[in-house]
């Protein structure tokens, strides 16, 4: 249970086999763990209910950071010492009464007097926050993020974190819905990447080895053992997440509570992502109840959510259960739905009395996780007969987190969590081909085959069940060294990924690929458990220094090492097959209590898909005999299966290296607060798929009798009358992709115009990315020529290519506010200033590299022999490329969002998502399309607790 | 000491602001000043303008015998219709002459057109012919021209139209696309017909296709392959394939008709239209994936490439260009290589060929930016004009007939223009409709 900001970070060691280097990196934290001492501000005041002015006595009352907190007494005072200097939100909860959060500017001396008013609902606040919080940190971490707190989640009417994730500079929005899949990445400018499952291949934000982690509630969600994909030479895209980030419509915003966007450097803590991270608290603990319903002609939902405390406020229960159903076009069938339930329990040893010298209780939290995910898109025959298809994602998730003071002053936190997901679905499509032979062999060799052709239905079958274990062993400790507070980290995660689906299944003959040129053969059905499971460790040490200096001066300092490990067997106690060192340091400098300046360094890495890691084999048919007589009894075909299996044993982790500088400036008491940052992200290593060539041989025969009307198949003379040879290019998963990203975010909140009680947030993202491909590659209508023609003796290979894009966006929001009437009125204008993608590589006769020979062999030619008049043959111009720059045309869309609080503390929302239903722009010479989601109405009903129990007598 | 808040505030706006112009897009577009789209409408922001055209008729110097036989008054060929076609449209536009020989279209939109005519003979006509002029069954011509407003004037030359000896007398390259249920490229076919007095000898005869057309990408110019294009020394064959036989061994006398599949079986199974039984072919071409009808005789592959279906035979379905030509030495022909597709291309020398065809597709339906390289791929003193077609489903482009011979032979119109030398009809392989 995350809603108490209880301590952060807490300390805990895994208590099975703890290898020696945990104990060593634990070593620092446990010989440090000597001296602690609060150092920083007071703040003190008093909790009052805003109607009435009477105190609220046990009101919670924190930092939103973390520690420390306390609870106000029996008039409603409190205090909290040893409060850091910066920026900080202090948070006050109390049963019955909207969460109130402070923001405020912490000098590193003296007291600051807070006092701070309840109510019933957030709207009727003074000060309501509806978008990412200015000047917010992620707990713990220092690099640049943006946090978004359960006001502006309320408000952004948003179906799935995807929809809150809006709030974050550079991210488009769009309308709530569950249609189609939802993948996040920070800081990548929207290009394709050329990489699997389409011509063009899926955007950086959906390859494995590229992406920004999502942890909820400690532990992190992974799609790395999705395999719900096709490969590299299926015609069929099967509408999955597979291969990228995971499909966060599995997470309903309704059950959020807080969402911390580390758009920096991470801490150590954190591993698997080359593109920061996306911490997620949902709704835990003490809440008030409350349902909420959501109807947009598209969109259905309905969410309930309330805890429970128990035992004097040593226990608590709550739950959360989110329904929602999304149909995406009134003009087709296609729906989505959602069922997701939460439950969590949190046993205390003691209650939080803020006393300064109370030592930490033990803690301990349960959660179970249970979300469904149903996506059917059903066969519509008069508009596209045969093809359909459907994804039924059902997952569960156990999550045990035990925290509590170690030895020596230390904390420690043990956490476990195991997640399975059971992905069933199926896609369909009619398919045509050619009468040709074929042959069904699953292994290597010569067999008698039989033809086919025409129209049939491919039906694939996915069955996967991906798996995640999970824990944390961690260790916290708060030394003052050197004059420095330190706040250090130790601790070790061990993860293990597996997928026990039967897998990619359907009928040899009719498979989802139909076309077949007599050498590249057809997929064969994969079980998906023939995959291993992929065993990782992490180990890490992170330490985060505040140091005050005279004149307001403080400087912090986060600097952290991790080491990833992926293991070669089936456990973490084989040997590493590949390992990285990431060091990570952010540095934070205030010259005065309203200026920061920022930068930080540091790496991190990805892991790439179980389905990277573990290729199924691939086919090659080679066709030996085609007798294809009238009368099908006389028919002989005869073929020749080859299997390659494309496993890279030497493929691992992506690394990605980063640099981010910034500065954030608070103007007066204004509440306004101008922030920008620039960044370079450089992610090399992520996998691709190499072409590796290699060699068949295909063997020619004689017939026993090539007489017509005998009533019987001829048979092959043995031996082979001759022999020749045949290349052909293996799909070798590969660490050959970069991703080098630059961009600049701005993020501007004007202080609010106190005469119209209006203000203005701006947010604005510049990002260039250039993606690019190391390996050689060829083309594939040479491919075929060369495989299809034996006069033609070599083909020319190129260097891999790059590709550039650039976009800026940016994102203003007016928002009016009218404490008195409970009034939030919100206009987004999103405005696309940018957007340009183009192919940077040598297209001449002369940009060939080599060729490949018909045996299979690759030979250079140096440049200056390029000319040379032997090499006419392969001098062709590259095609494929698009070296002219499509660029979208700028465009804008506005959207609306009236809240208003309802008679008992309810609420109702309205919203108007591209409310004067802008189309954008079509396609035309020399530009791209811009078009924009059409105009949706809807409104949302919150019922607090009473009013519910209200509306059910 | 705070920074005066004003100041930072109006800094900000600023930088917003410098941010926004900064960031103005800068849309490429391609040099397109005054294009119009099939449609007529301007792309390029211009104003739309109508032009007259003026076409005067005149009789090719060679051919004027014929047109004093036929008693034309001066030589100028009255009350002759004339057809228009505007490129990328699907829409002729029709005029006839007057007694000077010119047609005329008024108020017709800018671009450019293809001007085409034929002028079939009747057996009286033909009978006044000389003894030489005999196999002349029609005068035909066309041009290809830019119209400009106010009016363009051209001169169109007509020339006599022999009867050849074997002709492509049926083609289909259409890909059968039926909404929903994908397409069938597999059915192809070409019928051959001895449109000539003689038995003809299919032996090493040659059936291809030549250079198909391109459009004018801004990163694959249309220079890339204008070699392969209108060569008035011959026609530059993507693939070749031969017939068997060295001798007398597949004999086709007057008036008889072959079929050549690309894959000799019953397609009706596989596809639910468009597609032909052709498992009576009397021919097949055999690529490495197709099926191998051991009843039917294949084709020999001359190269220089294998069509990428591995199917064997199979004409690109936007500009097919088949020829016939006699037999060849391969290795002797000139080779140039085609950059954009990597491929090369073998030029056949235009005296060795017998019969050739140009089409163009119909791609008003189509969103392309680009215009086209040519609509002529195929030098004029070869074929004058493209038949334009629309790739209906189960059709097939068969040349027209232009009458019977006493015995009953069906003679074929052979201008060597396309544009008026073909129709579009449901498919009838085997048979002359």
């Amino acid at each position: 249970m995350r809603s108490d900001p209880g301590p952060v970070a807490a300390p805990g060691l895994h208590t099975g086999r703890v290898p020696l280097c945990i104990l060593l990196l634990f070593a620092p934290a446990l010989l440090a763990a000597q001296q602690r001492a609060p150092h920083g501000v007071t703040i003190t005041g008093r909790v009052t209910v805003a109607a009435t002015a009477e105190p609220v006595p046990n009101a919670l009352v924190a930092l939103e950071a973390g520690a420390p907190a306390t609870r106000t007494d029996s008039v409603g005072r409190y205090q909290l010492v040893g409060v850091p200097p910066g920026p900080q939100v202090l948070i006050v909860r109390s049963i019955g009464f909207a969460p109130t959060r402070v923001p405020l500017t912490v000098g590193t001396e003296g007291t600051i007097t807070r006092d701070v008013s309840l109510a019933r609902s957030a709207l009727t606040l003074q000060r309501v926050t509806v978008t990412a919080e200015p000047t917010g940190r992620a707990r713990g971490e220092l690099g640049t993020a943006s946090v978004i707190d359960r006001d502006a989640i309320a408000n952004q009417s948003a179906t799935s974190l995807a929809g809150v994730l809006e709030l974050t500079p550079g991210v488009a929005v769009a309308p709530p819905g569950l249609d189609g899949v939802q993948q996040f990445s920070i800081r990548t400018a929207p290009i394709p990447t050329g990489g699997p499952a389409s011509p063009l291949g899926p955007g950086a934000a959906d390859l494995a080895s590229f992406g920004t982690a999502i942890i909820m509630d400690g532990v992190p969600l992974s799609n790395n053992a999705n395999l719900q994909s096709a490969g590299p030479r299926a015609e069929l895209v099967l509408p999955s997440s597979a291969g990228g980030g995971i499909d966060l419509r599995r997470i309903p915003a309704s059950t959020l509570e807080r969402v911390e966007v580390i758009r920096g450097i991470p801490s150590a803590r954190w591993g698997d992502l080359t593109q920061g991270a996306v911490i997620v608290d949902t709704r835990a603990g003490e809440v008030a109840p409350e349902l909420v319903a959501r109807y947009d002609p598209a969109t259905v939902e309905a969410s309930f959510v309330g805890g429970h405390a128990m035992a004097g406020g040593l226990q608590a229960l709550s739950g959360t259960f989110d329904i929602a159903r999304t149909r995406a076009s009134p003009l087709r069938d296609d729906r989505a739905s959602r069922v997701d339930a939460h439950v969590a329990h949190r046993w205390s040893s003691a209650p939080v009395t803020g006393a300064a010298d109370a030592a930490l209780p033990w803690v301990l939290d349960s959660r179970a996780d249970f979300s469904q995910l149903y996506a059917d898109n059903p066969e519509e025959p008069n508009v596209l007969p045969g093809y359909a298809n459907a994804s039924h994602d059902r997952s569960l998730r156990l999550n045990e987190r035990l925290s509590g003071p170690g030895p020596r002053g230390t904390h420690f936190a043990l956490t476990g969590a195991l997640d399975v997901t059971q992905q069933r679905g199926f896609t369909q499509s009619l398919m045509t081909r050619g009468a040709q032979p074929f042959t069904d062999r699953l292994t290597s060799g010569r067999a008698i085959g039989h033809f086919i052709g025409g129209q049939y239905l491919a039906d694939v079958k996915i069955d996967g069940t991906p798996w995640l274990l999970y824990s944390r062993a961690e260790l916290t400790a708060a030394p003052r060294r050197f004059g420095f507070d330190h706040h250090l980290t130790a601790g070790g995660e061990l993860r293990r990924e597996w997928n026990a689906g039967a897998g990619f299944q359907y009928d040899v003959e009719f498979p989802p690929q139909s076309f077949f040129n007599g050498v590249a053969g057809f997929d064969r059905p994969r079980r998906y458990d023939a995959a291993p499971p992929v065993p990782t460790s992490g180990w890490y040490l992170d330490d985060r220094l505040l140091r005050i200096f005279p004149h307001n001066v403080s400087l912090e300092v986060q600097g952290g090492l991790r080491a990833d490990v992926l293991h070669r067997g089936r456990w973490w106690l084989s040997k590493s097959r590949d390992a990285v060192l990431e060091p990570r340091l952010t540095a934070q400098l205030s010259p005065r209590p309203w200026l920061r300046l920022r930068g930080g360094i540091g790496n991190t890495a990805k892991l790439p898909s179980l389905g990277a890691l573990s290729p199924p084999p691939e086919y090659y048919d080679v066709v030996n005999v085609n007798w294809y007589t009238s009368d099908p009894v006389e028919r002989l075909a005869v073929l020749t299966t080859f299997l390659r299996n494309p496993t890279n044993a030497d493929l691992g982790w992506s690394v990605s290296h980063q640099r981010e500088a910034g500065v954030e400036v608070d103007v007066g008491h204004t509440g306004g607060v101008i922030s920008v940052v620039a960044y370079r992200n450089t992610v090399m290593g992520g996998a691709g798929f190499a072409s590796i060539p290699d060699v068949i041989t295909r063997e020619h025969y004689a017939l026993s009798d090539s007489t017509i009307g005998t009533g019987q198949p001829p048979t092959i003379v043995e031996p082979a009358t001759s022999v020749d040879t045949l290349p052909i290019i293996i799909n070798r998963p590969s660490n050959d992709l970069t991703l080098l990203t630059r961009g600049v975010e701005m993020t501007a909140f004007f202080p609010e115009v106190t005469a119209i009680r209006t203000q203005l947030a701006v947010q604005g993202s510049w990002a260039r990315s250039w993606f690019s491909v190391a390996d050689i590659q060829f083309s594939q209508s040479q491919i075929d020529g060369i495989q299809l023609q034996s006069n033609i003796a070599r083909i020319p290979y190129w260097q891999g290519f790059e590709r550039f894009g650039e976009r800026s966006l940016v994102t203003w929001r007016v928002i009016h506010h009218q404490p008195r009437l409970g009034l939030v009125i919100t206009a987004v204008v999103q405005q696309d200033l940018k957007q340009v993608s183009r192919d940077i590589g040598a297209t001449d006769t002369l940009a060939f590299v080599g060729y490949l020979t018909r045996d299979g062999q690759l030979v250079p030619v140096p440049p200056g022999d390029r000319t040379l008049p032997q090499y006419a043959d392969i001098r062709r111009a590259r095609v494929g490329l698009l070296p002219q720059p499509a660029a979208a045309p700028g465009d804008w869309l506005l959207s609306l969002q009236v809240a208003k609080t309802l008679p008992g503390d309810g609420r109702l929302s309205l919203y108007a998502f591209n409310v004067l239903n802008r189309v954008g722009q079509y396609e035309r010479a020399g530009s791209t399309a811009r078009l924009y989601p059409s105009v949706r109405f809807g409104l949302e009903v919150t019922l607090p607790g009473g009013a519910f129990a209200e509306m059910l007598r | 000491m705070r920074l005066p808040a004003r100041s930072v505030w109006a800094l900000t706006f600023g930088a917003v602001l410098l941010l926004i112009l900064a960031c103005e897009p800068s849309v490429v577009r391609y040099p397109t000043a005054g294009r119009t789209d099939t449609t007529g409408v301007d792309t390029s922001g211009g104003v739309i303008r109508k032009a007259t055209l003026t076409v005067r008729l005149t009789i090719d110097p060679r051919d004027t015998g014929i047109a004093n036989a036929l008693g034309w008054a001066g030589g100028i060929p009255a009350g002759v219709q004339v057809a228009a076609r505007r490129a990328g449209s699907s829409i002729e536009l029709t005029a006839s002459t007057d007694s000077a020989g010119i047609a005329r279209y008024v108020n017709i939109l800018e671009g450019n057109y293809s001007v085409s005519v034929v002028r079939v003979l009747d057996s009286a006509e033909n009978a006044r012919l000389s003894q030489s002029d005999r196999d002349v069954n029609a005068l035909g011509g066309a041009l290809a021209l830019d119209v400009k407003a106010p009016g363009t004037d051209s001169a169109l030359a007509l020339a006599a139209g022999r009867r050849g000896s074997l002709v492509i007398s049926e083609f289909s390259d259409e890909i059968p696309y039926v909404g929903g249920l994908g397409q069938y490229s597999y059915s192809g076919f070409v019928e051959l017909y001895n449109n000539s007095d003689t038995t003809i000898y299919l032996d090493g005869k040659i059936i291809g296709n030549g250079q198909e057309g391109w459009w004018q990408y801004p990163t694959h110019p249309c220079q890339l392959i204008s070699p392969l294009l209108g060569d008035s020394i011959g026609v530059w064959a993507l693939w070749m394939y031969a017939f068997p036989g060295s001798g007398r061994e597949h004999p086709l006398p007057p008036g008889g008709l072959i079929v050549v599949a690309t894959d000799a079986i019953d397609h009706t199974p596989l596809f639910p239209e468009g597609v032909y039984d052709l498992s009576n072919a009397d021919y097949e071409s055999v690529g490495s994936s197709d099926t191998d009808n051991p009843g039917v005789p294949n084709l020999i592959w001359l190269g220089p490439n294998e069509p990428n279906t591995g199917h064997g035979m199979f004409y690109f379905e936007l500009w097919p260009v088949p020829f016939l030509a006699l037999p060849v030495d391969t290795a002797s022909l000139p080779r140039q290589p085609n950059v954009i597709n990597g491929k090369y291309y073998q030029r056949v020398p235009r005296d060795r060929i017998l019969d050739i065809g140009q089409f163009e597709f119909d791609l008003s339906a189509y969103s392309s930016s680009a215009p086209p390289c040519t609509t002529n791929p195929v030098h004029p003193s070869l074929d004058q004009s493209p038949f334009f077609f629309r790739g209906l489903d189960g059709y097939s482009e068969q040349r027209r007939g232009v009458g019977r011979l006493p015995d009953g032979r069906k003679i074929l119109l052979r201008t060597r223009n396309s544009a008026r030398d073909f129709l579009s009809a449901p498919g009838t392989p085997f048979q002359l409709p």
